[in-house]
């Protein structure tokens, strides 16, 4: 759609662009990262350096077509990994262009500045995409409105567009969307376009299906491993086993003597401005002419590592070097009292106080996505083609465009459905190794990663330390509240090749969830210390929310038990008033969030409510409380579970209460929750590698299990109605979901759960 | 390499391997029936889940050289258009969420209304529990074989 049939005019004031499409119909396109909408991560990621910007003139990408025979096609900026975003991203579309929503098609952008960050990370894609899309779907329901407005001589203002046709009730005509298409093309654009009355939506807000749920269940539908180019091959790597090692050299000739075998190359790192990039592993590629062949040669393959600075990492050695960290004053300050100091407790109250005082262990994690890591790569003299499943379709493409020092509109990402994603493929070492395997070996290249590759080579999870103490009142209140945060720093390990001005604050990412607690708490001081540690990190659902979260709310509880209070009761007490500002040195939206109490009160009375908070529950059953907000998200889950007296557990039910603003999907959005659900429940029984030698010693689902079917709670979600823009839910739902399960192991068994998971700690 | 023949959606395929090779691989980069995904390769997870001979089977663990005259169904064998039962109930019921364990689900709960047409939650418990979902989609495949099992016995 982008090259053959661009739209043509742009409106008055340059927002907006429509025209005809190639075989006749309607086009209109938004220019992204324009002045009226600008890109949200620039700035925020840093590209990397030597990466030349596309042209000036803004791109030019349609998101809207109406064909002549009727069907809508609507292009889809942010890659689908599973979280819904093909089917809510058209969904705005076709709602505000009053479409008939069985004749949208969806169609994957590829790579490219007009089509805004493309990113999928943050939660952000929909409410990102949601005033740009639903302004493009009004400019062509306007252009259509005026064609048929203009066929009948009537004033537009009599018409509507609803189903896909423009209607002129008066005289009860009405014509087809693809009738009106063509000459809609024609009109002037609209600058500013009239929004619908969400009151009068007719798509957003019904349940909808996934718009690849009919190939998904044919076996149609196209992940990055089903990728097929003419002439390809498929490669498996052979990586260093240890982060940071280097081949020293390799034996090839029983591999290549595996029938199938082709080729066997090393891989080329990435050379970015004279530096190399870190991000690709060292390794060996086995190039065949089919899946099993590269397997058995990579196996045949005899390779001499350099093992580097790594290799007598051990977990035992990660732990204690975190549990050792937190004895000594944290390095960075986040938050201190005095900051934002707020008047609850009499100074009285303060000399018969009680202190508390906990540590927490969270473990590396993988991301473990049903569909191992893979792509495609086709690399030529002036062109450069990769295909595959990815969350940052731009950065990739800015990152190969300066490592093979092409322009950047001489590399092209298509992304591909991608089977989970998880943040793991944030990072995108893969793309850049597809391509590199590809320029060495000549031909269009797939690399697949086996399992045990995908877990063993992953951008982990970081492991995390949390030491809290509170000072409580004589009525049970924190009146101050000390969270040190040990981790190892995703800024320092997350390995993107920077142009920063200065680099980032160590804790940018890894406070998050910690240093903006919400809590009307008259002293907070919140530290961060970074400890190195020899592996990959990156993000894994809500990053720092998921460690930070799990250590803040099952304090809270602790503070509940010991002062005596309701959990339920205490969280109310601590969530005074309407929306808070918390100022933090950190750049950007981190360095100034804004919490609306007012909306976390309602979140965690209407999963109270739901799940019958504080009603009697049979011995060996409890029943836990926990709740977050996450960006303009807020959420609160109950947990009920049963120990065993042999000390087995089951998660029997959890509540969630959500309030995301306006939901597009509630079926997506309930399918996010359900999931997030799932997630907490592996992560609070299970979940957790462990590394000797430097290597990841669990290697597939056999060591590091999933949940199964019949360990599913039963999970309910309320989503909460509001008027707010649609603010998130890839994430949010998760991480106060694992401190509302151990908090209910808590109240079922008597012990509090301050290591995960319990596969390892036990119940005692 | 050798020559194998085999019967696969009721066509016949004859396709030269290593007889080593999984049938699985043998179905993806030979035959290009690319519905049957590759999870762990160790029989563990349920993705790449056909029937052999009915059974519902993990094609990770079945070297091609075993196959032998029996009969494979891959989820591109239920239906093209997605009409059959457990297709139509997946689709109706939402599951999906990535979608990339769905073919397998979908083949497992295939083989489950098969030997019983109205299953109890133990016996889907049972039937589906060696087939993992990371995205979470479980309560909705514990009503979409339900939903199926009253479209089956309705058509």
């Amino acid at each position: 759609m982008t090259d053959s049939a661009r739209p043509g005019t742009v409106s008055r004031r340059g927002f907006l662009r429509a025209g005809a499409a190639a075989g006749g119909g309607l086009l209109v396109g938004i220019p992204l990262a324009s002045a009226r909408w600008p890109d949200p991560t620039a700035g925020e990621q840093g590209l990397v350096d030597g990466s030349r910007p596309e042209s000036q003139a803004i791109q030019l990408n349609a998101f809207v077509e109406v064909r002549p025979d009727g069907r809508v096609r609507v292009v889809a900026p942010c890659p689908e990994l599973g979280q819904g975003v093909r089917t809510s991203l058209a969904m705005i579309v076709a709602e505000e262009l009053g479409a008939d929503w069985s004749v949208v098609e969806v169609e994957q952008a590829p790579a490219g500045e007009g089509y805004g960050s493309m990113t999928v990370g943050g939660s952000n894609s929909v409410a990102n995409y949601w005033e740009p899309l639903r302004t493009a779907g009004a400019v062509a329901r306007e252009m259509l409105v005026a064609a048929a407005a203009a066929e009948w001589s009537v004033a537009p203002e009599e018409c509507e567009a609803r189903s896909g046709a423009v209607l002129h009730t008066a005289s009860g005509r009405s014509a087809g969307f693809g009738q009106l298409a063509t000459a809609a093309s024609e009109l002037p654009i609209p600058d500013e376009p009239e929004l619908k009355d969400p009151d009068d939506f007719q798509i957003v807000g019904t349940r909808v299906g996934p718009v690849d749920g009919l190939d998904m269940v044919t076996g149609r539908a196209q992940y990055g491993f089903d990728v097929q180019q003419p002439g390809m091959l498929i490669a498996v790597v052979e990586r260093s086993p240890v982060h940071g090692g280097r081949l020293v050299d390799f034996e090839a000739t029983e591999a290549l003597a595996v029938p199938g075998v082709r080729k066997v190359v090393e891989v080329e790192p990435l050379v970015i401005a004279g530096q190399l990039y870190g991000a690709v592993r060292s390794g060996v590629a086995v190039i065949a002419e089919n899946t099993w062949a590269a397997m058995k040669g990579r196996d045949a393959l005899r390779v001499r590592w350099d093992d580097g600075y790594h290799a007598s990492e051990s977990s035992a050695d990660i732990y204690r070097r975190l549990r050792e960290r937190a004895r000594a004053p944290g390095e960075f300050l986040l938050r201190e009292p005095g900051g934002s100091r707020e008047a609850t407790q009499g100074a009285a109250e303060l000399e018969s106080a009680v202190e508390v005082s906990a540590e927490y262990e969270l473990p590396l994690l993988a991301h473990g996505c049903m569909e191992p890591i893979n792509f495609t790569g086709s690399v030529q003299e002036d062109r450069c083609e990769v295909w595959g499943p990815t969350q940052t379709p731009r950065f990739l493409q800015a990152v190969l465009a300066a490592g093979l020092e092409l322009p950047r509109e001489s590399v092209s990402v298509q992304p591909t459905l991608s089977g989970g994603g998880f943040g793991r493929r944030l990072a995108f070492d893969y793309g850049i190794e597809a391509a590199m395997i590809s320029r060495s070996a000549g031909v269009p290249v797939k690399v697949v990663w086996t399992r045990e590759d995908d877990m063993r080579q992953d951008y982990y999870r970081t492991p995390s330390w949390h030491a809290l103490s509170a000072t409580l009142s004589s009525k049970g209140l924190p009146t101050a509240w000390r969270h040190h945060v040990i981790s190892t720093s995703l800024a320092r390990h997350s390995e993107l090749p920077r142009s920063d001005r200065e680099p980032p604050h160590p804790g940018i990412y890894d406070v998050q969830g910690a240093a903006d607690l919400p809590y009307a708490i008259e002293r907070v001081t919140v530290e961060y210390s970074p400890v190195d540690v020899g592996l990959q990190m990156g993000s894994w659902r809500s990053v720092a929310h998921s460690f930070n979260v799990f250590a803040v709310e099952s304090f809270l509880d602790e503070i509940a038990v010991r002062g005596g209070r309701d959990p339920l009761e205490l969280r109310l007490d601590l969530l005074p008033g309407g929306e808070v500002i918390i100022t933090l040195p950190l750049p950007g939206r981190r360095g100034r969030p804004r919490p609306d109490r007012a909306l976390l009160r309602r979140v965690l009375r209407a999963a109270a409510e739901r799940a019958d908070w504080g009603s009697p529950l049979p011995p060996g059953r409890g029943r836990g409380i926990a709740c977050c907000y996450y960006k303009q998200t807020y959420a609160a889950h109950v947990a009920d579970v049963t120990v065993e007296a042999g000390g087995s557990v089951r998660v029997d039910r959890v509540v969630t209460a959500l309030d995301c603003g306006l939901v597009v999907n509630p079926s997506g959005a309930e399918a996010q929750a359900e999931g997030a659900v799932m997630d907490a429940v592996a992560t609070v029984l299970r979940w957790g590698l462990t590394v000797r030698d430097g290597r990841v010693q669990q290697g597939n689902f056999d060591n590091y299990p999933l949940l199964r079917i019949d360990e599913a709670p039963v999970v309910e979600t309320i989503l909460l109605p509001s008027d707010r823009p649609p603010s998130g839910m890839g994430e949010p739902p998760y991480p106060a979901a694992p401190p509302a399960i151990a908090n209910a192991l808590f109240a079922a068994a008597g012990r509090r759960i301050r290591r995960l998971p319990l596969d390892w700690a036990g119940l005692g | 390499m050798r020559r194998y023949s085999l019967t696969v959606n009721g066509r016949q395929h004859t396709t030269e391997e290593s007889p080593d090779t999984p049938l699985l691989w043998v179905l993806r980069d030979s035959l290009r029936l690319n519905g049957t995904k590759y999870g762990c390769g160790i029989g563990v997870c349920g993705a790449c889940t056909i029937h052999l001979g009915g059974q519902a089977t993990r094609s990770c663990m079945v070297p091609i050289s075993s196959v032998g005259e029996v009969e494979v169904t891959t989820i591109e064998g239920l239906s093209a258009d997605g009409s059959h039962p457990v297709q139509r109930a997946w689709v109706e019921e939402r599951v999906a969420q990535c979608g990339y364990c769905q073919a397998g689900q979908i083949m497992s709960a295939v083989a489950l209304l098969e030997a019983h047409p109205a299953p109890t939650d133990e016996q889907i418990d049972a039937a589906m529990r060696a087939n993992l979902c990371r995205c979470g989609t479980y309560a909705r495949i514990r009503h979409a074989v339900h939903q199926a099992s009253s479209l089956w016995t309705d058509d």
